[in-house]
């Protein structure tokens, strides 16, 4: 009877640390979720799937990647991540009760919410919470199997499901046989060291594959290195579920000593503590910055570009921020419009590239966007290239921007080649089977508004993109002076260099600066002002309007004001925050 | 009744070997003929001529419908069935009858069933070369790209069965840049390659020794580049170069790789010393791509006039083939220059290269510049050097780029690569030369499934290298060298 209550409440339990763990990983990672979404495409195609499955952890990524590429879905990647690590817990608890007894519960999900807590890391891999559950399922395995058998099946059993495990899941095969081993020298202490054979069997599969050149070092064949980034060195956190698990074990083990019921109690209060501590620090984990950029990649992602322009970022002065910022209001048309509504400082602010940015992934997708965004085909290709292979599984929205600029080119042949592999994707083969009309068909081409845009924008005289933008824009004009979001680049590259020659020569002789009224911008309208102030009849044929004379006329009224009695032109001139006079008088670029 | 009660009781069993031996012996009763080749057949592979020791040359037709293939040499046949599209040969006959058709051809006839009747298409023809070629090709696998790459490495693949295997990856260097690979003569227990960024420096294989070279001296503007070895193994031709890349803005090249200064030097492997000849170290003059004849005696390398202002001019960048005695008693690089071809003001040549048995030199003939890789009218060009006659090498070229090539030891064979499939991924296709020095129709390296296998491969091949035989080297070794060896300073010997 205290058995089955035991069990229900347990089962309770575990459901409200689940739910809770959800709670908490949606608040503190579901931009996170959407990057490593974007991290990975995960082809349905049996070949590519069995070569994964071939490779040592290949059935750990091929699991990883399958689940990953839900969490495009919302919530999907704190649902999967919060049922996987309840799964993870409960096979713990159940190899752990019959020792740990109430305490087992708790106990269980010390390892599993370090590992979510670890998740936090966008450089853990996936694979790496993958193969944690595959540890434990393998754990419940070998005490179901183990139970009251002699010590050499046991031994036998232990090495067999390791090098399994090693197989399907990687370098988790070597916790799994240090767990065993902990179990094994309490079943049978006096033949102790049989119960290393486990861990020394993998300890040699590791060493045979660094011999052999299939891995730089031991850290990446027997450690959790195995499941990050490779070139960077993990924290002592992501190291910290790894060294938890032999450690709930061992006090499992140990509690068969201790039959004293306070003892038992007093156990589970501390792992209940140690537990919740746990489960309400993994929000803490998060840096909070790069969260940000997170959370702004997924909605360039998702085009959707009002909740950049409203979210708690747009007063920082960030050059990533503000190019995202500046993304965002020239996709909803109102770049030129809006410019100055949000911090700027520069020309950086609309594109911050440089070498070192050149090579950062996070980077090149973001110049991607920009690029594609000016109308500029040859660097957004360039760009959305890099990031597709300087990732390690791929970036399903540049291939999908590879395919648009191949098909701008014309280059059929590869843009068939990316179509077809993301035709095997599960979340975009709709959209890339839709391509398929634009192949071969140049009038399809130029008559799709976003396609069309872009080839109609294509030089006749071919010159090194991507190292000027403003040279690029100017080109681009010259071809398609139409090209309305190029224009508004263009002449906000200007403005925010405050280049006053190169805006007159703008107004005085390019037609698209006026619209079809005849009307000047007004933040073009604001440059006549400050290289002819005094002529108002020129001022007047450029399309200048009474009002921005008014406006111009209370402006100067004001900076005279400033200048006499002195104070913060952020507060005392913050009517005029959102001109050109403004930035031009008061922010050093 | 024993036979009986086996039958009932393994009739799965024996229903599928009957299958399969049906599969294999079948002969269809065929009603008709389609004329022209095999519908949507990838890759075409008629009227190639292949070496004796080619891999099943496997090959798909569009349709899911019911397909055979009849495989006939001079004194036997074989038949392949297919379901799907996809003929996979068996590789053992397919061996057998590769033997049996040496010195001939096999025929190749596809029956495909339509609307339950068997139609033929004309066979085609496979002409069996009486030579090998060197039965390992080795070459890089790169992301076809512009800055960024993740994985990158040298692999070899087997030519006689479909079996790839690394050579070095990345991976055990932090991922860093992995080039250049060169051997001595197909040699494949002597080889040099380069690691830039992280680790960099030059790995070179002497056997079972690995040694890391630093090979940025005083006198030479970079660290050694494009490497050729000296046949008798004691030196190795190389470039320097100051290199740039860039994207073109509105150029079905998409990128421009140019230098603005390069020289040619020698090294020598044994005194750990690079030298050369002021005549190839001059400042007027853009000299690159180092080729060794097959006797050591002469040094045939690429020279433009140097150019100014780049990148703004780089379409002036025109190389001209040039020629320089060698002596490798003394070690020494002679001062006379010959130019074997004036590329004018309208082309350039590079990636020369001379048969093994000394009578023909192959080069890569484009526009402008050097790097004829992303040169879409970068074609392969042969020189006889008897009489100096040079000519388009128009059987092996396509309209795409035609360009880095390598002869199997025995001169009947080249590898060279192309963009002929799809314009951007660099594929391996093989030519067989025949005695008078002509090339014949090339054919794709072969694959299991090809049309999937190259349709889903996201990867170049990049420096294609025969080679005698397996490369066996240490790729641990080679890591760890490269990861903690401070390496060896080359040394710059002045010639006066």
């Amino acid at each position: 009877m205290r058995k089955q209550w035991l069990n229900i409440a347990g089962g309770a339990g575990a459901l409200i640390l689940g739910v809770i763990s959800l709670v908490l990983l949606e608040r503190s990672q579901a931009f996170a979720f959407f990057y490593r979404e974007q991290n990975q495409i995960f082809l349905l195609d049996w070949k590519d799937i069995l070569s994964k499955l071939m490779s040592p952890g290949g059935f750990a990524l091929v699991l990883c990647q399958c689940s990953v590429q839900f969490f495009k879905i919302p919530h999907m990647g704190a649902l999967l991540t919060a049922l996987l690590g309840l799964l993870t817990a409960l096979l713990l608890w159940k190899s752990l009760k019959d020792k740990a007894s109430i305490a087992a519960l708790p106990l269980g999900f010390i390892p599993v919410f370090l590992q979510e807590g670890a998740l936090s890391d966008t450089f853990f891999f996936y694979n790496g919470f993958v193969a944690f559950f595959l540890a434990a399922l393998f754990l419940w395995l070998y005490s179901m199997l183990s139970s009251e058998k002699t010590n050499r099946f046991r031994i036998i059993l232990g090495t067999a499901m390791a090098l399994a495990l090693y197989f399907i899941a990687g370098p988790i095969a070597f916790l799994f046989a240090i767990c065993l081993a902990i179990i094994d020298v309490f079943t049978d202490r006096k033949h102790w060291y049989l119960a290393m054979i486990p861990a020394m069997s993998i300890v040699i599969c590791g060493w045979l594959r660094m011999r052999l050149g299939f891995i730089q070092d031991m850290r990446l064949a027997l450690f959790q290195n195995g499941y990050y980034e490779p070139l960077l060195k993990p924290n002592a956190y992501i190291h910290s579920s790894w060294i938890a698990l032999p450690i709930v074990i061992l006090v499992s083990e140990c509690t068969r000593f201790i039959k004293a019921k306070w003892f038992e109690v007093a156990l589970a209060c501390v792992a209940v503590v140690v537990s919740l501590a746990v489960l309400f620090r993994i929000p803490k984990h998060i840096d909070k910055k790069y969260y940000d950029s997170l959370r702004l990649s997924h909605y360039i992602n998702e085009e959707d570009w009002d909740s950049i322009l409203s979210d708690r970022t747009t007063t920082h002065m960030n050059y990533i921020l503000m190019n995202i910022r500046n993304l965002a209001l020239s996709k909803k048309g109102l770049l030129l419009d809006r410019l100055f509504d949000y911090p700027q400082k520069g020309i950086l602010s609309l594109l911050a590239e440089n070498e070192q940015s050149n090579q950062n992934t996070d980077m090149t997708v973001l110049h991607s966007h920009i690029h594609f965004a000016m109308g500029n085909t040859a660097p957004a290709q360039n760009k959305a290239f890099d990031s597709s292979v300087g990732i390690h599984y791929g970036n399903p929205y540049m291939i999908m921007r590879l395919i648009k600029t191949n098909l701008v080119w014309g280059a059929w042949d590869v843009a068939e080649k990316y179509i077809s592999m993301m035709e095997k994707t599960l979340f975009y083969k709709g959209q890339a089977h839709e391509f398929r009309r634009f192949l071969n068909d140049d009038e399809a081409v130029l008559a799709d508004p976003e396609l069309g845009r872009l080839r109609r924008g294509l030089t006749k005289m071919d010159y090194f993109s991507g190292m000027n933008p403003l040279a690029d824009l100017e080109l681009i004009l010259a071809t398609d002076p139409s090209d309305k979001a190029a224009r508004d680049y263009y002449v906000s590259f200007m403005l925010l260099a405050k280049d006053i020659e190169g805006l007159r020569h703008y107004i005085e002789n390019v037609p698209e600066a006026y619209d079809e009224h005849g009307d000047l911008h007004p933040r073009l309208q604001e440059v006549v002002l400050i290289y002819a102030e005094g002529d108002k009849d020129y001022c007047k044929a450029h399309g200048v309007t009474d009002e921005t004379l008014n406006r111009y006329e209370a402006f100067r009224k004001q900076y005279i004001s400033l200048k006499t009695n002195g104070g913060n032109p952020s507060s005392v001139m913050k009517s005029f925050s959102g001109t050109f006079w403004y930035y031009y008088m008061f922010i050093n670029r | 009744m024993v036979v009986m009660s086996i039958f009932k009781k393994h009739f799965p069993l024996v229903a599928v070997l009957t299958a399969i031996l049906i599969s294999c012996t079948s002969k269809v009763e065929v009603s008709g003929t389609i004329e022209g080749l095999p519908q949507g057949m990838f890759p075409d592979y008629s009227d190639v001529t292949v070496p004796c020791n080619i891999a099943p040359l496997d090959f798909e037709i569009s349709g899911d419908g019911n397909a055979l293939l009849t495989i006939t040499s001079p004194s036997s046949n074989m038949t392949v069935k297919t379901g799907k599209g996809t003929f996979r040969i068996p590789i053992r006959r397919w061996k057998r009858l590769l033997t049996d058709a040496r010195g001939s051809a096999l025929e190749f006839t596809v029956s495909v069933r339509q609307e339950g009747k068997w139609f033929s298409y004309n066979p085609f023809r496979v002409n069996v070369s009486e030579d090998e070629a060197d039965p390992y090709v080795v070459y890089r696998l790169i992301a076809p790209g512009y800055g960024l790459w993740n994985k990158m490495g040298l692999y070899q693949r087997n030519i006689t069965s479909f079996k790839q295997t690394p050579v070095y990856e990345n991976r055990l260097t932090d991922y860093n840049c992995v080039n250049c690979h060169s051997f001595r003569m197909q040699d494949p227990g002597r080889m040099v390659f380069h690691m830039r960024a992280k680790h960099g420096g030059t790995v070179y294989v002497d056997g079972d020794d690995v040694e890391k070279l630093n090979t940025k001296t005083e006198k030479t503007i970079s660290n050694l580049v494009y490497p050729y070895w000296h046949p008798e193994g004691r030196y190795i031709a190389f470039s320097v170069n100051s290199t740039l890349q860039a994207f073109h803005a509105a150029d079905p090249n998409r990128i421009e790789v140019f230098d603005s200064a390069s020289d040619v030097v020698v090294m020598d492997t044994q005194t750990k010393e690079v030298f050369s000849n002021p005549n190839l170290m001059r400042d007027d003059a853009f000299e690159t791509f180092p080729t060794f004849s097959p006797d050591g005696r002469s040094l045939y390398f690429c020279s433009a006039p140097a150019v100014e202002l780049m990148p703004e001019e780089y379409r002036k960048a025109h190389y001209n083939l040039c020629r320089v005695d060698f002596d490798p008693e003394s070690g020494t690089v002679g001062s006379k220059i010959d130019t074997l071809f004036h590329a004018g003001d309208s082309a350039s040549v590079s990636f020369p290269r001379v048969s093994p048995d000394g009578k023909e030199l192959v080069f890569t003939k484009h526009g402008f510049g050097n790097f004829s890789i992303w040169h879409r009218d970068s074609d392969l060009y042969s020189v006889n050097l008897s009489d100096g006659t040079v000519r388009s090498m128009s059987e092996a070229n396509s309209s795409e780029v035609d360009s880095y090539h390598s002869w199997s030891s025995n001169s009947r064979f080249m590898v060279f690569s192309s963009r002929r499939i799809d314009g951007l991924y660099t594929r391996l296709y093989m030519t067989y030369i025949d005695e008078n020095g002509l090339e014949h129709k090339p054919f794709l390296l072969p694959q299991r499934s090809p049309k999937s296998f190259y349709e889903s491969l996201m990867f170049s091949y990049n420096i294609p290298e025969f080679v005698k035989g397996k490369v066996k080297v240490d790729r641990q070794k080679i890591g760890k060298t490269m990861r903690e060896s401070p390496g060896t300073d080359l040394k710059f010997r002045s010639s006066d």
